[in-house]
């Protein structure tokens, strides 16, 4: 009798101070083109995302019956060391195009053209994100959603130490719409 | 128990509990452990660690790197151009014991880290050393922030030789370079990396 009055008390409790309360549900949070997001190492500002049969600055042409998927954003390494997170920053999904998970065919410094290296500290530099994907599948207009991540460091992990760093997860959403093509300033000229 | 012999008990509990907390409060991590062993040197004269002799011949700042001595199929750029300030470092360096390749080599200044660019076709510096006794010479390139370049910590730069594989329980040599007051050139050229000639 005693059991069951101290339960009865114990659940009362609980449903006083809101244990059994719905959990509300958390929102990704939403930013705009232009705004910043600052992560754990790098603070990133998409600039647009467009469509185009060339790739910016080194001006390599997409294969015949498809086009490229370019997305923009402008990187600053925060920390004191460098960071090779760069290329994992920014993710795409265009519907039945480019689904969330899957990664960018490349990802390229936008003042040279070479692959993104490693990001030094205080360096901003512009990153372009490229996807293939098929010809006419994507135009000016199409709404692009991009997902913003961040990677956490993990301390006291057997191996690494306190070197180690979770899998990179979503922090920010950024919702857009693909620029015209037409818009976008052509690829300068590179020494060959 | 009587009183007195209670009370010593709780003095003496407390006494080891700050012995413990002591000891625990200054034991080294288990990154300290294992944390490398820094040989340090000036520029200018061999630093010589358990796999590697080195010596950095001089520092030079640019706007632009000229990498056409890196002749590759796969790498068309001739100039690479920053929006913050190339330091190129030339380096003499020679294995001791195996090849080395120092592909996560840094250039410290005032704590911050900056990686030596390592998407350059070999040879370079960064990619591979050759075989004990065979010296090569080239350079390092790396992007700074401008700033950081006229600040005071560039007259205290430090050039970490550091290997892609763990340093733990091992040498890495680090170089004293003054890159204050360098003149701040449109283009320098990248030297790729070349046997050097033996000193006698």
């Amino acid at each position: 009798m005693w059991t069951l009055a101290v339960i009865a008390s114990i659940v009362t409790v609980v449903a006083v101070l809101g244990g059994f309360s719905a959990i509300p549900e958390q929102k990704m949070p939403r930013i705009s083109v232009g705004d910043t997001h600052t992560g754990g190492e790098l603070t990133t500002v998409v600039e647009r995302a467009w469509v185009s049969n060339q790739q910016p600055t080194n001006g390599e042409f997409a294969a015949t019956g498809e086009q490229y998927l370019i997305v923009r954003a402008r990187l600053e390494n925060v920390t004191s060391a460098p960071s090779s997170f760069g290329s994992q920053i920014v993710r795409a999904e265009v519907d039945d195009v480019i689904a969330a998970t899957v990664a960018p065919d490349v990802v390229l410094d936008d003042l040279r053209g070479t692959r993104l290296a490693s990001l030094g500290a205080g360096v901003p530099t512009t990153v372009d994100f490229i996807w293939v994907i098929p010809a006419d599948s994507v135009a000016a207009g199409d709404a692009v959603y991009l997902g913003i991540f961040d990677q956490f460091r993990v301390y006291g992990d057997p191996i690494f130490g306190d070197g180690a760093f979770t899998r990179p997860q979503l922090v920010a959403i950024v919702e857009t719409v693909v620029d015209d093509v037409e818009s976008v300033e052509q690829p300068h000229e590179v020494t060959l | 128990m009587s009183v007195r012999r209670r009370i010593q008990a709780a003095l003496a509990c407390v006494a080891m509990l700050a012995v413990a907390a002591v000891a625990i409060g200054t034991a080294p991590t288990s990154d300290d452990l294992v944390s490398p062993f820094y040989v340090s040197g000036a520029s200018g004269e061999p630093v010589q660690t358990r796999t590697l002799t080195a010596e950095v011949q001089g520092a030079r700042l640019a706007q632009t790197l000229d990498v056409s001595a890196n002749e590759s199929l796969a790498f068309s750029l001739d100039l690479l151009e920053t929006e913050q300030t190339w330091v190129v470092v030339d380096a003499r360096l020679e294995a001791r014991i195996a090849s080395v390749s120092l592909s996560n080599t840094r250039l410290r200044i005032a704590g911050v880290e900056y990686r030596a660019i390592d998407y350059l076709p070999a040879p370079t510096l960064v990619n591979f050393i050759g075989d004990p006794g065979i010296p090569f010479e080239g350079s390092f390139a790396f992007e700074v922030p401008t700033a950081v370049l006229e600040s005071d910590g560039a007259a205290h730069a430090e050039l970490v030789l550091r290997s892609i594989l763990s340093s733990q329980l091992d040498d890495i040599a680090v170089v004293d370079i003054d890159l204050a007051g360098l003149e701040v050139r449109d283009v320098e050229i990248m030297r790729p990396a070349e046997i050097a000639e033996s000193r006698e």
